[in-house]
């Protein structure tokens, strides 16, 4: 998910027909210029060199995203796929959940994140957490800094605890729902879903995230 | 005299004919087989430039994804651009969409919207702009 404003210029982004490395290459209505998909920079034409705001964003299913979103809207064409549902386990399909902080990047597989659905880590010295809703297959990054406290969070007898006030927490909106952190919201992070392999090609110098790693 | 000097050239004819037709071929056939082993190695030549150039582009640790090191390749023709799509309240969506069907959610300054991964899929699918909580997007994955 990308913001479409670049240097005060409304970008209409499409298809390009190229593939870069097998990747998708877009290209923008306005100047014509190539933008990769994965790292949202353009790479070719008059926009050369600019980057692309990631908006943060959340893939989930739509039983969470309703429940949690009753006002929200819901954008819609005839289907052109049917293969995307929670539960067709896209858990060993390679697919992780990758961040880029101040130039460090890190992926999260999805594999991984079924069997650890909490992961306190760091990237670049800034605190963070994984979380994975198996039941919905959503995975989301979230700051740890609250107000000017690091939390650390656990997962125990299907519920998200910070070791910190022992608040409870939402898997997928990062959103306090019980304790003394109730109302409290954690910041969601830039997570970009990806192909682990493209993720690796797009980003030589990343570091992947494996069960062993104590924090 | 008449018949002892046109037999001896209709001979020289027919033997002039053969040679000729012999030294055509001589030439003709190798000519063919040169212009067509040369044809197939200039394929062959444009196959291997190619792969020579991916492998030399590919990026990797050495040669990081760069403006100079992008050589894209078009594998379709460039469809439209889609920024007209209906927009339906959670009220309208039912029935349309299912409780499993994966979406992609994004909230800005209140306002929600989900973009079904089954509708966002396929070439002339793969980008959809949008607005969203007064900001101009582009939902795709």
């Amino acid at each position: 998910m990308y913001a479409t404003e670049v240097e005060g210029k409304n970008l209409t982004l499409g298809v390009s027909g190229m593939l870069w490395e097998g990747s998708l290459v877009m290209v923008d209505q306005e100047t014509g210029s190539l933008w990769s998909h994965l790292l949202g920079a353009c790479m070719k034409g008059p926009l050369v060199g600019k980057e692309l705001e990631v908006i943060p964003s959340l893939i989930t299913d739509w039983k969470s995203w309703k429940a949690r979103n009753a006002k929200g809207s819901l954008a819609w064409l005839p289907r052109s796929a049917i293969r995307y549902r929670s539960g067709s386990s896209r858990l060993d399909a390679g697919l992780g959940l990758g961040l880029v902080e101040e130039g460090e990047s890190r992926i999260w597989d999805f594999g991984f994140l079924a069997a650890h659905p909490v992961i306190n880590d760091k990237l670049a010295g800034r605190p963070l957490v994984v979380f994975f809703d198996l039941s919905a297959e959503a995975a989301s990054i979230f700051s740890r800094l609250v107000d000017d406290q690091v939390l650390s969070f656990t997962f125990s007898e299907n519920q998200c605890l910070d070791n910190e006030t022992e608040s409870s927490w939402d898997l997928q909106t990062g959103a306090a729902l019980s304790g003394p952190m109730q109302g409290r919201q954690l910041t969601r992070l830039p997570g970009i879903i990806s192909d682990g392999a493209a993720w690796e090609t797009f980003h030589p110098k990343t570091t992947v995230w494996l069960p062993d790693e104590k924090p | 005299m008449v018949e002892t000097t046109s037999k001896p050239s209709v001979v020289k004819r027919m033997v002039r004919l053969v040679v000729l037709a012999v030294l055509s071929a001589a030439v003709a056939v190798p000519a063919a087989l040169a212009i067509s082993k040369w044809q197939d190695w200039q394929f062959r030549a444009s196959e291997s430039a190619l792969s020579l150039a991916m492998t030399e582009h590919a990026i990797s640790l050495e040669n990081p994804p760069s403006p100079e090191s992008f050589f894209p390749m078009q594998v379709v023709s460039r469809p439209p651009s889609v920024s007209d799509f209906p927009i339906l309240s959670a009220e309208e969506a039912k029935g349309k969409i299912e409780d499993n069907e994966l979406v992609l959610g994004v909230t800005i300054n209140g306002e929600s919207r989900a973009y079904p991964l089954n509708v966002l899929t396929g070439p002339d699918r793969e980008v959809f702009n949008d607005q969203l909580g007064g900001r101009r997007i582009a939902a795709t994955w």
